[in-house]
């Protein structure tokens, strides 16, 4: 049982920030006091967070191979001592034709087309697997697959509300990824940034939760920290030690933070309902200005207070609340990431930021580390990941301290840490049932999992259209941009002209969106925002992948009927089965792109004879080639009347194409 | 799962096949297996009501119901456009509803709901799970508890199913097949339901499908498989049976279409109507178009007059096919709209406003709670969104006090702890 040592209580305790060599440079701030008025608009780049679009692409490997395999076998040697111990057998080593359809979904989000398929599986060379695995993780589907797994965990949604839209924040993680800016420092930006919604990519994150600030805090610390805080909102923890005071202490971190502008809210909701203007008017400003009241400043005092019901007698009830970090047992007491300087409330983010992703924080590389175990193996090596308090607790303690450690040696770079991940021999192992029990999990091989919803769109997708479906990039945050204006420039004068200028613009902008009742992507709206040019649209469905739609995907979109987050919470994403899923497989427009004129087909119809045409269609779905009984069936089945699209229909409805092995 | 000693009981066999269902094939239940509940288990004898309604029916006014234009008319300053109509039950209502009032013998009027959220969003989120909205956590609807508790109440049809509206994660915590059914246009009704082949095409097909699937079983080597075939057992049932036929409206007689009313509310509620008599426990129909700040005069008459319509009809149909006494109609809304009216419209007033039930064991031709004169305050016997959902729960016949730890370890009840309103049942 984790105990929480007695609060830090840092007012008094001062030191010198420490200078971290991996950290970016601290931006110095604009203070801004409580009442004065908007600083004067600059032109509208995205200033908020200069690192992020200057940074250069971290193109080659940071580590050199040696480490990574020698790191991989360390890894393997704790997974296996846990095995011995528990008497458990590690699973057989996986074959090609498993590991490759493995590798594509979990590092390109994707199936490998029959082409890519082929190539692999005929390839002879003795090191194709670390070949491919550095081939994908530096493919433009690492942006994609890694996008979605980032979009669940940080609730990433297109709508903040009344015409807000955060399409910069999402091209901003999209850059991030893609320049692999390591873990650390995209946090920092995220947590300090400042700036409109409109100007400011980072800022994004904080805004998302702008009208909710508690609740953003609660996500925040389990998210990125595995501090299961929420209870702790409300009350004391029941179970762990945190306790409401906690709470308040961390969220004070922000509580000099502004995010949403009531005022600037109200004075532009006076304005375009005026009867001056003509009729649609309304409409065209909430695209224009939504983004308007959404802005991160920091004031020059700290304003959260204790809830009037506060219950304790550690605080007064409406009381001020004093910033102070949370810390856990064990966690020694010259930890350079405790040492935090709470005078001056304009700082207080910086600091928090500081403290949080300190390498040397107890949990902030372990949880990332954890996360990502998860997304390659299925199952986190500590369950719940929102649940790091205890690592103890986790199903292999040495092996979590192990990931921790070389998250850490990787400098937060994701990408190299997968890589690490892909190279052990227990990820190259074949799959094992889903256990019943998934805290004690030691890793005989990665779990047997369906495809997530985001894999099963990207993979029918690729079926369809093949691998040029990665070149179509939804990009939107330009134009949210190109728009912005300057809020003291937003005058009943200035209105009409906005209104006349950008009447188109705020139409298109309107169907960039899901749409209110969010029924369907319309393919014509959404083509102009697309990098690489517009995807193909068929059967009424825009083929772009789940990262390069809207985000989330429409409600009865097939993303979400497979289980896609609705980012209102955190990781709430599904693999559950449902009869419409099925009924959307067996009659829905998914199986009519599949087996009317697509790619997997195509591929298949050029193909020789019969059973180099099931041969082409077996690669095309599952990866790998069809065993000698199943060829047979097939081909008895194309002799009994049914042609090569009903058998693309039976392999899209296979359970085996569902599955991740 | 841990036992304690005891014999397996219904509930962990299910649970037991679930978790097999979960490690082959990702279905978190078996959705067509319906259960006995804890209910049975656990039931002792209860007060008036309980387990008085085999399912629920939610109609959804959005954007927030004037209550003096409709359920709570008022005199004086506070008097909207409407005039006051007498019914034979007792109580008045407003001239938008004169249906509703040849059917007020049959109903039972909550004039005391009260709540304090003033935001179309948040309150419709609390109307619809009884909860108030948080950024951690999604609560399921009650059709979701009933599921938990009770199974599944059909074995091809879902158990939930909201209508003109999307699910908007429903199942909260609870797992995703849980979640009901959207049907956006009732005219429609499932979709992609109809075969993409013709029969023969399909029957090969299918044939071809379930060797390939046998064979990827064995080589899985799962204990799940035979569950899981079940489940798309189940799926085929349900394209090719006639339980479908309770999603299509073109088998209803066109008149009683007609009284329904021919727009989406009023043939979603005839399609509610339809899916209880399948076997669907919980169903929502939406109306929107509710918030009527400006123009209560002809929001009423266009809006008021559909609903109207189809809520009479709805109830008298229930009612002529001896379906009433054992199905819960609830009229539920955002919140009230202020007593102020500026000739045009009100605002938004969470204070107090009306709700209404019918069936499912409540009182008939009732009225519970009162509002003061003005219509601002609750006068008498305040009723909570959470008691209004204890109290569908209760109809329903759930263990309310059976709290249900959500995934991130947390302890949740259906109505958030409140106390059904014992005194709306007969």
């Amino acid at each position: 049982m984790k105990r929480l040592i007695a609060l830090f209580t840092v007012a008094a305790v001062v030191a010198v920030p420490v200078a971290l060599d991996a950290a970016p440079p601290l931006r110095k701030k604009k203070k801004r006091a409580a009442a004065e008025a908007p600083p004067a608009a600059t032109a509208e780049p995205d200033t908020s967070e200069k690192k992020a679009r200057i940074a250069p692409a971290t193109a080659g490997p940071l580590l050199d191979r040696s480490f990574v395999t020698g790191a991989a076998a360390r890894l393997d040697e704790t997974i296996d001592a846990a095995l011995q111990k528990a008497g458990v057998a590690p699973a057989p080593p996986a074959g090609d034709a498993v590991f490759l359809r493995r590798l594509y979904l979990d590092a390109a989000g994707r199936i490998p087309t029959e082409e890519e398929a082929r190539a692999f599986l005929t390839d002879s060379r003795p090191d194709k697997r670390p070949v491919l695995i550095d081939r994908l993780l530096q493919s433009p589907a690492y942006t994609m697959q890694m996008f979605n797994w980032l979009a669940g965990m940080l609730r990433v949604k297109d709508d903040y509300g009344r015409g807000a839209k955060s399409w910069l924040y999402e091209d901003w993680l999209k850059e991030q990824l893609t320049a692999n800016r390591p873990w650390d420092a995209m946090v920092r930006g995220m947590l300090t940034a400042e700036g409109k919604l409109n100007t400011s990519g980072a800022s994004g994150f904080l805004l998302r939760d702008a009208q909710m600030p508690l609740d953003g805090m609660s996500n925040m610390l389990t998210t990125f920290l595995g501090a299961d805080v929420s209870c702790a909102q409300c009350h004391d923890h029941p179970f762990a030690e945190w306790t409401q005071k906690d709470f308040y202490g961390m969220a004070a971190f922000f509580g000099a933070s502004d995010g949403f502008h009531e005022d600037t809210f109200r004075r532009i909701r006076r304005l375009s309902r005026s009867e001056a203007l003509p009729p649609g008017s309304r409409g065209i400003l909430n695209q224009i200005l939504g983004g308007n009241p959404f802005e991160m400043v920091d004031l020059d005092r700290q304003r959260l207070r204790y809830p009037e019901d506060y219950k304790y007698d550690n605080a007064k009830p409406g009381a001020k609340a004093e910033p102070a970090v949370i810390r856990w047992e064990g966690e020694a007491n010259k930890n350079p990431a405790g040492i935090i300087d709470t005078r001056n409330p304009a700082e207080l983010r910086e600091e928090f930021a500081k403290w949080m992703t300190h390498p040397d924080h107890p949990r902030f590389a372990a949880a990332i580390a954890n996360r990502l175990w998860k997304k390659t193996f299925g199952i986190a090596v500590q369950e719940p990941v929102s649940d790091l308090d205890n690592p103890q607790a986790a199903s292999n303690p040495a092996l979590l301290a192990q990931i921790a450690g070389y998250m850490k040696q990787a400098k937060f770079d994701l990408r190299e840490y997968q890589r690490i991940l892909y190279h052990t021999k227990a990820y190259q192992r074949a799959a094992v049932a889903f256990p019943e029990d998934v805290k004690h999990f030691l890793f005989p091989g990665p779990a047997l999992r369906r495809m997530t919803a985001e894999q099963a769109w990207d993979s029918i997708l690729t079926l369809a259209a093949g691998a040029q479906i990665d070149r179509h990039h939804l990009r939107r945050g330009d134009d949210l941009r190109a728009l912005a204006v300057p809020d003291e420039q937003i005058t009943m004068a200035t209105l009409q002209t906005l209104v006349d200028e950008h009447r188109t613009e705020a139409r298109r902008m309107q169907a960039g969106g899901a749409g209110k009742k969010g029924t369907r992507a319309n393919p014509r709206a959404l083509a102009p925002y697309y990098e690489g040019g517009p995807p193909p649209a068929r059967a009424g469905l825009l083929l772009a992948r789940a990262s390069e739609l809207p985000q989330p995907a429409p409600e009865n979109h097939f993303l979400r009927l497979f289980g896609q987050s609705d980012r209102l919470v955190a990781d709430a994403d599904t693999t559950d089965g449902s009869v419409p899923q099925l009924l959307a497989l067996m009659n829905g427009p998914v199986q009519e792109i599949v087996t009317r004129g697509s790619a997997a087909l195509r591929g298949a119809a050029e193909a020789e004879g019969r059973p180099e045409k099931i041969t082409a269609l077996y690669h095309a779905f599952l990866s790998r080639p069809p065993a000698e009984p199943e060829r047979a069936q097939a081909a008895a089945a194309l002799r009994d009347g049914l042609a090569l699209p009903d058998l693309a229909w039976v392999l899209l409805n296979s359970r085996e194409f569902l599955f991740v092995q | 799962m841990k036992t304690s000693g005891h014999g397996p009981s219904e509930i962990t066999r299910r649970l037991f096949v679930e978790r097999l269902a979960r490690t082959a094939f990702g279905l978190s239940v078996l959705p067509f297996v319906p259960g006995r509940g804890l209910s049975e288990t656990a039931a002792p004898a209860r007060g008036a009501g309980f387990g008085a309604a085999k399912a629920v029916i939610v109609l959804q006014l959005s954007g927030g119901l004037s209550q003096i234009d409709s359920f709570d008319p008022k005199t004086g300053t506070s008097k909207g456009p409407g005039e006051p109509l007498g019914t034979k039950a007792g109580y008045q209502l407003t001239s938008y509803l004169p249906e509703t009032a040849k059917v007020a013998d049959k109903l039972c009027v909550i004039r005391s709901m009260t709540a304090k959220v003033g935001v179309h969003e948040s309150a419709r989120y609390l109307m619809r799970t009884g909860y108030d909205q948080r950024g951690t956590v999604v609560h399921p609807v009650p059709g979701a508890w009933a599921q938990h508790y009770l199974g599944a109440s059909h074995d091809t049809l879902p158990s939930s199913v909201c209508i003109n509206r999307n699910a908007a994660h429903g199942n909260g915590f609870l797992p995703a097949t849980m979640s009901p059914l959207p049907v956006l246009d009732p005219d429609e009704g499932l979709k992609n339901s109809r075969p993409a082949a013709n029969d023969a095409t399909r029957d090969k097909r299918l044939a071809l499908l379930k060797s390939m699937d046998s064979a990827f079983a064995a080589k899985v080597q799962d204990a799940s498989v035979n569950a899981c075939n079940d489940f798309y057992e189940s799926t085929l049932k349900l394209m090719n049976g006639k339980d479908l036929e309770a999603f299509n409206l073109s088998g209803e007689a066109a008149d009683l279409r007609d009284r329904y009313g021919r727009n989406r509310f009023g043939q979603g509620c005839l399609l509610a109507r339809r899916l209880v008599e399948g076997g669907v426990r919980f169903i929502e129909v939406e109306s929107e178009g509710w918030d009527m700040h400006k123009d209560i005069e002809g929001g009423m008459e266009e809006r008021g007059r559909e609903f109207d319509a189809a809520f009479a009809a709805l109830i008298s149909d229930l009612e002529s096919r001896g379906m009433l006494q054992h199905t819960l109609v609830a009229v539920t809304t955002e919140f009230g709209r202020k007593p102020t009216f500026d000739g045009s419209g009100r605002g938004h007033h969470p204070l107090v406003f009306s709700c209404v039930l019918a069936g499912g064991g409540v009182k008939r031709g009732f009225v519970h709670g009162s509002s003061d004169a003005a219509g601002g305050r609750v006068a008498g016997d305040p009723v909570t969104v959470g008691e209004l959902h204890a109290t569908m729960g209760w109809a329903l016949g759930l263990p309310l006090e059976q709290a249900v730890t959500s995934p991130a370890g947390r302890p949740f009840t259906l109505g958030n702890n409140a106390r059904p309103v014992a005194a709306l049942f007969a």
